[in-house]
């Protein structure tokens, strides 16, 4: 069995020489690494030895490293599937029934409210999943700032933040391409503001948002249950 | 065995080995895998772990296996086992693979003719 202080030394390789970032992939790694190192002390190598035999056997740095870099890849593509799994539960029967009023309700408050109204909702929404990792981001920051505490993200929290990128590209193509191509193309930005052309056209980007953002939580809340707590 | 051949025999076939290594077992971590298959075939057969963990974290993904962390000896120790989906696909691609093992052996074993 490895002593603390020995641990401490393998964690610092994978850290340093192999740049793992992420605390589930360190954790998996560090007991291979300590159970290879354990098997070399039995064999009769010093810890010194041992561990660096065992570095080798693992892939040594750009080896290791690339085991984080597929399992991300593999996350974020599964978070693709499930997060689109999700909007398509929606048109499924009897969820669509759902679907379908809000849809109308949608409809409905886009021709009751100001034109004003509707793009700030839609930005809103499409805003809306990162605040849900505001908490997270506090107690972070409050543990390596404040508390002076080395601390390692989650890949599950890194992988379903960047699927909230998807609002940021709504936003580029609903809001700020159409303006931008009216200033440039016919001196007259409204003319192209998508909000200002139809009650339906903005009902129906609402609408989008909505889908978005609400599949979105749904995909953060089964997520979190696996585990996003920074250590 | 050579074993760089051996690496590229083993990439087909290696989640059908950690399957049915966790059929035959309740739960396994990462080196204990490593050292079974060395065991089971005298050493003739090694996984590295670049290859290991891709195909852990696939099943995974794929919802074959799932996870438990335990501490052990200071250290945390990631599980694997079978899920309920898992057991069934397990039996399917270990038969799978059985029968593309004994065809291959057909052809393997082919009499030149005369």
């Amino acid at each position: 069995m490895l002593t603390s202080d020995q641990l401490a030394v393998l964690r610092q390789d994978l850290l340093e020489e192999a740049n793992i970032s992420y605390k589930e992939v360190l954790d998996e790694l560090l007991d291979h690494y300590a159970s290879l190192t354990e098997r070399g002390i039995d064999e009769g190598y010093s810890f010194d030895e041992a561990s660096r035999k065992a570095w080798i056997s693992l892939g040594s740095g750009q080896g290791i490293s690339h085991i984080q870099e597929r399992y991300k890849k593999l996350l974020l593509k599964q978070m693709q599937v499930q997060h689109w799994a999700i909007v398509r539960r929606y048109f499924r029967w009897p969820t669509i029934i759902t679907t379908l009023l809000a849809g109308v309700l949608a409809y409905l408050a886009a021709g009751k409210v100001s034109p004003f109204v509707l793009p700030v909702a839609f930005m809103a929404l499409s805003f809306f999943p990162y605040l849900l990792f505001l908490p997270g981001e506090v107690r972070l920051f409050w543990q390596q700032r404040v508390r002076r505490h080395q601390t390692l993200h989650s890949l599950r929290r890194e992988v379903v933040y960047r699927q909230a990128r998807y609002g940021n590209y709504l936003c580029l193509a609903v809001i700020q391409v159409p303006a931008l191509a009216g200033i440039f193309f016919l001196n007259d930005p409204k003319r192209l503001y998508l909000f200002e052309w139809h009650t339906g056209l903005s009902a129906a980007l609402t609408f989008v948002a909505m889908l978005y953002t609400l599949s979105y939580v749904e995909l953060y809340k089964q997520q979190s249950t696996k585990g996003f707590t920074p250590v | 065995m050579n074993t760089s051949s051996n690496s590229s025999l083993l990439k087909g076939s290696l989640s059908v080995m950690i399957l049915r290594l966790l059929e035959d077992r309740e739960k396994m971590y990462g080196y204990e895998i490593t050292q079974k298959v060395k065991d089971l075939t005298a050493g003739e057969m090694t996984i590295t772990e670049g290859a290991l963990y891709p195909a852990l974290h696939k099943l995974e993904a794929d919802g074959l296996l799932t996870t438990e962390t335990q501490i052990v000896d200071g250290r945390t120790r990631k599980y694997y086992s079978l899920t309920k989906t898992g057991h069934t696909e397990a039996a399917g691609r270990i038969a799978e693979l059985a029968a593309f093992l004994e065809n291959l052996n057909l052809v393997l074993k082919l009499k030149p003719s005369m």
